[in-house]
């Protein structure tokens, strides 16, 4: 969950994690065009953010953008040589080459509360012991207490170390970035056994820290078995990715668009904070686009679109007269709220499209969700924004399916009960999510009404399957409602007659 | 700092090393040798004898003596491969208490471990006569393969011969720990380890820190020098039986006469192409005439009768490779251990099978013990960063519905560890559940070999399948095992410590280690006796021989005739006191006798 959707570099030293930090743009070399550069949308987007004055804090404001898409963006423009990325109280002219030291410190100094554990990542390529630290609080702070022959600092490692496991990613665990090649995993992981493993204080009293050095230890050893393994690297990958996407998904839903008051409110000179809003109030307040930009984009709305609707160019604002006609100034002013108000949507097709290009299907249904919002039901772009919507739904509810398989596999079943009931509400028409949501459930001990929903609906939406009537049977049978398990498993036999399972279940439910 | 000593307790031979001053070394035996033979007698007299002693009276007294008891150690007395020692043996092999085996010895049976325990009290004797220091503590090897129940039986031998045993490492691994000590490598390891009784193949990663992690080990504990020795000793008994129409195998001292010809043979042939096997008077016909055996035997024979025994071996390296998960290529170093790796067709196959020259800079019958003096250095002493990171042999799990083996903890996992599943009732309002601990590889539980057992109770009522219950398997660093059953809904947890069983009880294994201590301290005290004895007979046979001399010369002085009778007395009461074995008072004579013999010596010189 704390990993950046950036994999591909070891390269990325001078990440950027810390928030406070001032992005510049560096001067393109001669004869080199901002179109040669492998760039996309979003990264156009924040350069034409970038003003040597807001920090990337204030960009994630501005722009609306979430931290990883624009720490990633960030990340790709420093790499790129664009732009450099220094800490505020840095004097500007310092070199980047200097920003990995003064990050860590910038990571120490903050109080740990102000690290929500979301928004930590382990995919900065020279993450410290420091920024692995759970919160405190998570534990009694009298087990630091305990009379054992270990120094303090030690005790203190461990105890951090123990409480955290579970949140923790196995990268965030051996301190390793996500690119980390096998032989540095390797590395990492030997250097942490001479660390915690027990028997470097055989003989010593190490009371209850044994064990959780233990603990601690036994799971370093699985990530290090997880991630020196393609296979099950590539299963654990995929399953963190999911996760984060999800996660995204999750707290977009938790505070939902936020901003649509200001994106109302064009002409307000407060900063924006959505992308879109930027974007509008941009155009109106601080004319910093140019007029070439603002064709571009009005033209790449129009392609996506698509030809079949003559979406006309909001008509440009219509020259402020000095006639007080009361009326013109209400269609002045109805025209250019309209007309921000569809530069918004647009931002926000723009947005999700381009999220959905980039694989980023949480961002992707957070933008179409805030543009519908603002859609009226008749709107031109509604069936656009409705269909990438849809289709971003597809692609987390997939997230959610290959998330909770990961989860089912590792018996985490609590885990995937609730991954499997995200998942559904994501495909709603999905005979085996529902199956599985519902066996899952099950399994993990939970709801069995909400089971016997979930497995009803599989039932429904594929009524020949006989996976589903047996699942539906089960349920039934852990309810003690036998009668109804009966009659699903009768309705399989004749589906599938003589199927071992559904004969023995039914001979069980008979008696 | 107390000396902790490492142990390669081998099934034919055994060796122990220590570190000195940052350097492993072998400590030899009183003979010189840097194995002792683990083999142990009961003589008529009821004298114990241990090592090479024992090794060589073994012809004469084959019933009562006792060799590859390792063979044995941590079995049952049903199992297979008891039913086949006991088949072969010149030994008695009888059933004790327990399911577990005893061997009879002269009018006593001896549990195993106490038969092993002998021969680690003749290795920690041998340590502490080099030390000059008693040694209490000690790492002891046992092959990779063993399961919990060996080790355990492993470790109560330490006990028994007065040893805390501080850890048990894997054979294969203690030499890989041998390879890598002292050199800063970075290499992905074979070690081939073919010995007296067991076979193991372990693949180890040596990082540059000090950290050895083993990534995947197999064997067959009942694969070794011994079965080839048996191929041998079969092919002469049927050889002779076609010829003379009698099986030897009837005469427990004849049958010992070809296992000895036959362990020789196969060592000779690892340097010649032919040897001749010659045991004359190996057994009277029925007509009471004295047959021979003389039979050549080449190095293509040898082959051709083991060929299928290290195609075994081959077949278990390439399985383990493949649970590695890595291809040939990878292995960057192959370390040859173990006796059977001096026979040319195992080093040419497994020169083939890894496509590589194996190492050559272990000795194959030492790296063992050094590795396990190293690892016990490395626990002991705070300097040492050496982390040795093992894996469990066996899958770990529990005894399911239908006889079925649950498996938690798989194969080749590196310890510490801990893994939990979720298991549920299988009867109706069942408010008790048997939890079975299992070792092993197979589907089926009646394969596996059980470690212990307890009950969870006080479940609530509920129709099957409804109560859940959590089990949660834990290996420490030390590699005990406990498992932990916690009921889901009431949170009732119950658990324990899976102290595999070696066939004792707590009681006897007591019991046998003041058997072995009182051995020990009689031994020590005969020995002692034995010195002033010979010490005694030297003096006084020196006084003896100059007695007539100094008669002659003294005979005038009443004084010189008062000494002649004193040392008369002193001899006979030398004499006595040898009779009646009577160290102390031997002792007390040592003196007197020295100085009447540099009397005599100076009295004779003058004269002359």
């Amino acid at each position: 969950m704390f990993r950046s959707r950036l994999r591909d570099g070891a390269s990325h030293s001078h990440i950027v994690t810390d928030a406070s930090r001032i992005p510049r743009l560096l001067p393109l070399p001669a004869g080199k065009l901002l179109r040669d550069y492998p760039l996309g949308p979003i990264d156009g987007y924040l350069i034409s953010r970038v003003d040597g004055q807001a920090s990337v804090a204030d960009l994630i404001a501005m722009t609306g953008l979430t931290e990883p898409v624009v720490s990633a963006s960030l990340d790709k423009l420093v790499e790129l040589k664009l732009a450099t990325c220094e800490r505020a109280s840095v004097a500007p002219k310092t070199p980047p080459a200097t920003a990995s030291s003064p990050r860590i410190e910038a990571v120490k100094t903050k109080p740990v509360s102000e690290q929500p554990a979301a928004r930590r990542r382990s995919s900065t390529g020279d993450l410290r012991r420091d920024d692995l630290k759970p919160p405190r609080a998570l534990y009694d702070p009298s087990e630091i207490d305990e009379d054992v022959d270990l120094d303090r600092a030690l005790r203190q490692r461990i105890l951090d170390v123990f409480h955290g496991l579970e949140a923790l990613d196995y990268y965030a665990l051996l301190g390793i970035p996500a690119a980390a090649d096998k032989k540095s995993i390797k590395r990492a992981y030997y250097a942490l056994a001479t660390e915690y493993h027990p028997d470097k204080f055989f003989g010593k009293r190490l009371g209850s820290f044994k064990s959780k050095m233990e603990a601690v230890f036994g799971r370093m050893t699985l990530a290090h078995d997880t991630l020196t393994r393609r296979d099950l690297r590539e299963d654990y990958d995929r399953y963190l990715d999911d996760r984060s996407k999800t996660e995204k998904h999750e707290a977009s839903q938790r505070a939902p668009i936020a901003a649509t008051a200001t994106v109302l409110m064009p002409a307000s000179p407060e900063p924006p904070t959505d992308a879109a809003s930027a974007r509008a109030a941009a155009d109106d307040a601080a004319p910093k686009l140019t007029v070439s930009d603002q064709s571009r984009r009005d033209a790449f709305a129009r392609r996506l679109v698509g030809s079949r609707h003559a979406h006309a160019p909001p008509a440009p604002a219509a020259p402020i007269t000095h006639s007080i006609d009361p009326d013109a100034l209400r269609r002045h002013y109805e025209d250019r709220v309209s007309g921000a108000r569809d530069r918004v949507i647009a931002g926000h097709l723009t947005a999700a499209e381009a999220a959905l290009e980039r694989d980023d299907a949480a961002a992707a249904a957070s933008a179409c969700r805030q543009a519908l919002e603002l859609t009226p039901p008749t709107h031109d772009l509604r069936p656009a924004l409705e269909s990438v919507l849809a289709a971003a739904t597809t692609e987390l509810g997939e997230s959610y399916r290959r998330q909770a398989a990961f989860q089912e596999k590792s018996a985490l079943w609590k885990d995937a009960a609730k991954s499997w009931a995200n998942a559904v509400k994501c495909l709603p028409d999905d005979a085996a999510a529902h199956d599985r949501a519902a066996a899952a459930l099950l399994k993990a001990n939970g709801n069995l009404h909400e089971a016997a929903q979930l497995a009803t609906r599989a039932a429904k939406l594929s009524p020949d399957s006989v996976t589903c009537r047996v699942t539906l049977a089960q349920i039934y049978v852990a309810a003690g409602l036998n009668l109804n398990a009966k009659r699903e498993l009768e309705a399989a036999l004749l589906l599938a007659p003589g199927d071992a399972t559904v004969v023995q279940l039914l001979k069980h439910v008979g008696k | 700092m107390e000396k902790v000593i490492g142990i390669d307790l081998g099934t034919t031979n055994s060796c122990v090393a220590i570190v000195e001053n940052g350097t492993p070394t072998v400590i030899s035996n009183r003979g010189g040798y840097k194995t002792t033979p683990s083999m142990i007698a009961v003589t008529e007299a009821g004298k114990r004898l241990v090592g090479h002693i024992a090794k060589r009276q073994a012809i004469t007294n084959a019933e009562n003596t006792v060799s590859a008891a390792k063979r044995l150690i941590g079995r049952k007395w049903t199992s297979p491969q008891v039913k086949n020692t006991v088949a072969t043996s010149s030994y008695r092999i009888v059933e004790g208490p327990h399911q577990d085996v005893r061997i009879a010895l002269r009018e006593k049976d001896y549990s195993v471990p106490e038969i092993s325990a002998m021969v680690l009290q003749e290795m920690k004797v041998i340590a502490e006569d080099y030390l000059g220091q008693p040694v209490t503590k000690a790492v002891i090897t046992v092959p990779a393969y063993f399961n919990d129940n060996q080790r355990q039986a492993t470790k109560d031998a330490g006990e028994i011969a007065g040893l805390e045993v501080i850890r048990i490492i894997n054979e294969p691994t203690a030499a890989a720990l041998s390879y890598g000590f002292g050199r800063p490598v970075e290499k992905t390891v074979a070690v081939y380890d073919f010995g007296g009784g067991t076979f193991d193949i372990s693949i180890l990663e040596i990082a540059p820190n000090g950290v050895f992690k083993v990534i995947a080990t197999a064997g067959d504990t009942f694969l070794g020098g011994e079965d080839v020795d048996a191929r041998v000793v079969d092919w002469l008994v049927q050889g002779f039986k076609a010829e003379h129409d009698i099986d030897l195998r009837q005469d427990r001292m004849a049958l010992q006469r070809l296992k000895d010809a036959a362990e020789k043979a196969k060592c000779e042939l690892s340097g010649t192409v032919e040897t001749e096997i010659n045991l004359p008077f190996i057994i009277s016909s029925g007509r009471s005439e004295a047959l021979h055996l003389q039979r050549a035997l080449s190095r293509a024979t040898l082959e051709e009768l083991t060929l299928d025994l290290v195609e075994r071996t081959i077949d278990i390296c390439r399985q383990t490779l493949e649970d590695a998960r890595l291809a040939k290529d990878e292995i960057e170093e192959v370390l040859l251990v173990g006796g059977m790796t001096r026979m040319p067709k195992v080093q040419e196959s497994v020169q083939g099978f890894f496509e590589r020259e194996p190492s050559k800079g272990v000795h194959p019958d030492e790296v063992v013990a050094l590795g396990a003096a190293i690892q016990a250095s490395a626990l002991v002493d705070e300097k040492h960063d050496m982390i040795l990171l093992d894996v469990t042999p066996h899958a770990l799990g529990i005894m399911t519905f239908g006889s079925y083996f649950e498996e938690l903890i798989p194969q080749n996992t590196t310890v510490p560890t801990n893994r939990q599943k979720i298991f549920t009732t299988s009867r109706d309002n069942q408010t008790a559940v048997k939890i079975l601990v299992m070792q092993g590889e197979h589907e089926k539980a009646e394969d596996t070999d059980v470690l212990g057992e307890f009950i969870l109770t006080g479940l609530r009522r509920a129709a099957k399948g409804q109560v859940e219950i959590e089990v949660t398997f834990e290996i420490n660093a030390d590699g005990i095992v406990s498992v932990r059953a916690k009921d889901l809904e009431t949170a009732l947890e119950q658990s324990i410590q899976v102290t595999a069983t070696s066939g004792l009880t707590r009681d006897e294994i007591k019991q046998m280690m003041d058997n072995a201590k009182d051995d020990l301290v009689d031994r020590r005290v005969s020995e002692e006796f034995e010195g002033f004895r010979q010490e005694a007979q030297k003096l006084s046979a020196d006084i003896e021989r100059l007695l007539p001399q100094v008669e002659q010369i003294v005979a005038s002085s009443d004084f010189g005739r008062d000494a002649i009778d004193k040392a008369r007395s002193m001899l006979a009461k030398t004499q006595q006191a040898v009779e009646r074995k009577d160290a102390a008072a031997l002792k007390e004579q040592l003196e007197a006798l020295a100085r009447t013999q540099r009397m005599f010596k100076g009295v004779v010189a003058k004269t002359h």
